[in-house]
């Protein structure tokens, strides 16, 4: 039996018969941490689009379809949803789908045909520039604590670490921001002096905080005003599934061993808008950072 | 602006300081005295009316005097006092005046002078002054019959205090149960309401849980809703008419929708008062036997719920210190 609609969480709709999409489709919700609502026939589609009030974004893999199938669900997708992302599989190109993204694919289709464009597809959603701000941010702050930890550089991916996840909720007015650090420990414990692993956790929560706080600097440069909320410790070995509600498209970065990595990700609760930070960052002013 | 009809339904009424009347100065909300002894409001000083140096000092030859004001007359008490506009009602009570060690006050805020919990016994079930904006007697009143069962609070003179709202605890409460009716159909009864710290010690099982941050002016902690996970089958077969025997990680999603609509009831209820928390979202957990401990290090409440699909819990915990 399926799972069912819940109406606060984010859905990115999937659209296919085809058993290899449905699975990289799947595959690709997990590592974006995306709720992925997969329907396998233009009725389920439509059922589903009642219920789900803002997608995040539609997946149609139109290589298995029916002959008429792309014509029925064209006149959906255009009836609903101009303004939400589509990204549409074929093998052969053909017209009338300009307010989509079309990747054609080659028979037999092989598992990078998918997997690189859903990527791209995830990252078009993140705010502009918003991996810049977080490089920017990590690189300021991280090396002040963990002298040995490197540079940090994107990642296309989140990166499941097998010690702690810090989460922060950012806030302010109905934008929304979700912060989160992954921590490899015992890895990180094996760089430190006895007195520094004692202090450890602590550690982790300030720099989190402090990079955060660079972030919502950016922010405040683009006109909008964020308060940071207080740490959220998982233990991720005490709980192996952690998510969010909403699917936040998140920037993520890491040093060069993944000990640490970073996401941030924002939304809009009530209109799509979506930020777009500046390039320029200047120095790294923390000096005047509000911490809890 | 006028009192209600009935003159003790004290629940359209809150009570506040004398010290904060000057003396001398016109006050812009109409003052009523509560006279404990015959259960009665009797209206004190008119709206525009000049605070006097001998009302004052004939209420001061009162025993335990109460000076409340409307509920509708807070914000401009506020405006009178100088107070932020999100200062939460129940800041308004200080509860340190009356300070006897043995004496419950669930009072809010994280201001000075803020607050304490103590515990009475007897005396709060009889008291209804106590529960205006405080826990009802249904959630307190059966540890509150016993004097000796809860401790006196140690932390009295302890500059971290405790700081808790009851009216957000109240607010919660209520919340919870008007969401869990709604979405389940199923009625939600309040079964206890302890320390945190107490209920770590009890083998409650969760395996699903939600938690969401909690930010505003004065408040900062984390909020969780634990489940078992029968409990939690049961509330979302009911909520969705259809028949799941196993939580995967796709219908743990639900602790988080459950979450989020308590939340989001709660912060437009509690906003409605003045208090501006902010917008969140929550995460979700999936586990078995889960420790949540870790999770939320800070002191706060844990409220057990009771229904026909088993017991839940809810975990508040509220940073200290400021």
């Amino acid at each position: 039996m399926g799972a069912p609609i819940f109406p606060s969480c984010s859905y990115l709709v999937a659209v296919s018969s085809s058993a290899d999409f449905e699975l990289q489709i799947q595959a690709a919700g997990q590592r974006h941490q995306c709720q992925v609502f997969l329907c396998n026939s233009l009725e389920t589609f439509d059922q589903a689009m009642s219920v789900i009030a803002n997608p995040i974004g539609i997946v149609v893999d139109f290589t298995q379809s029916e002959p008429d199938l792309p014509g029925r669900l064209r006149v959906s997708l255009e009836k609903f949803f101009k303004s939400v992302p589509v990204l549409a599989f074929r093998h052969s190109s053909v017209s009338g789908y300009d307010y989509a993204k079309v990747v054609l694919l080659h028979k037999p289709v092989s598992l990078n045909d998918w997997l690189v464009p859903i990527d791209e597809y995830f990252a078009s959603m993140v705010a502009k520039n918003l991996d810049l701000a977080l490089r920017h941010s990590a690189n300021e702050i991280f090396p002040r604590f963990f002298s040995a930890l490197g540079s940090f550089s994107s990642i296309p991916v989140y990166q499941a670490a097998d010690g702690f996840q810090i989460n922060y909720s950012l806030s302010g007015g109905d934008l929304i921001g979700l912060g989160v650090s992954r921590v490899k420990v015992k890895e990180l414990e094996n760089m430190l002096s006895p007195e520094q692993r004692s202090k450890l956790m602590d550690t982790l929560k300030e720099a989190t905080n402090q990079c955060l706080g660079l972030i919502i600097q950016q922010v405040a440069k683009i006109g909008q005003s964020l308060k940071l909320g207080l740490p959220t410790v998982f233990d991720l070995s005490k709980m192996p599934t952690v998510r969010s509600l909403r699917f936040f498209p998140s920037a993520q970065v890491a040093d060069p061993r993944a000990l640490i990595s970073m996401q941030v990700g924002f939304i809009h609760l009530t209109r799509g808008a979506m930020l777009e930070f500046p390039k320029d960052f200047g120095s790294g002013d923390s000096g005047d950072i509000e911490f809890l | 602006m006028s009192a209600p009809k009935d003159p003790v339904d004290l629940e359209n009424y809150f009570i506040i300081e004398v010290e904060n009347l000057r003396v001398g100065s016109e006050l812009p909300f109409d003052c009523f005295l509560y006279l404990e002894r015959n259960q009665k409001v009797l209206h004190w000083i008119r709206n525009g009316t000049v605070f006097s140096p001998d009302r004052k000092e004939k209420l001061e030859k009162l025993e335990k005097p109460r000076v409340l004001i409307l509920k509708t007359a807070v914000p401009s008490f506020k405006q009178y006092t100088g107070m932020p506009t999100g200062t939460p009602e129940a800041q308004i009570i200080r509860g340190n005046k009356v300070g006897r060690e043995d004496a419950i006050h669930v009072t809010g805020g994280a201001g000075k002078g803020a607050d304490v919990i103590h515990v009475r016994g007897k005396v709060l079930v009889e008291d209804p002054i106590r529960v205006f904006g405080g826990i009802s007697k249904q959630t307190l009143g059966a540890k509150a019959k016993s004097p000796g069962t809860l401790e006196r609070n140690a932390e009295s003179t302890n500059a971290n205090r405790l700081k808790v709202d009851a009216t957000f605890l109240n607010v919660a409460v209520t919340s919870t149960q008007a969401v869990i009716s709604n979405i389940c159909k199923i009625q939600v009864q309040l079964e206890a309401t302890s320390k945190r710290s107490d209920a770590q010690k009890s083998t409650f099982p969760i395996d699903v849980a939600s938690f969401i941050g909690l930010t505003s002016q004065t408040i900062r902690g984390t909020i969780g809703l634990c489940f078992p996970e029968q409990t939690f089958l049961a509330l979302v077969n009911a909520a969705t008419d259809l028949i799941f025997t196993d939580v995967q990680p796709e219908l743990a999603i639900g602790a988080g929708e459950f979450m989020y609509q308590i939340f989001e009831t709660t912060r437009l209820n509690l906003n409605g008062l003045g208090y501006e928390i902010d917008q969140a979202v929550p995460s979700l957990v999936l586990g078995r036997g889960l420790s949540v401990l870790h999770v939320m290090p800070d002191p706060g409440f844990t409220i057990q719920f009771k229904s026909p699909a088993g017991p839940f819990r809810f975990e508040i915990g509220i940073k200290t210190g400021g």
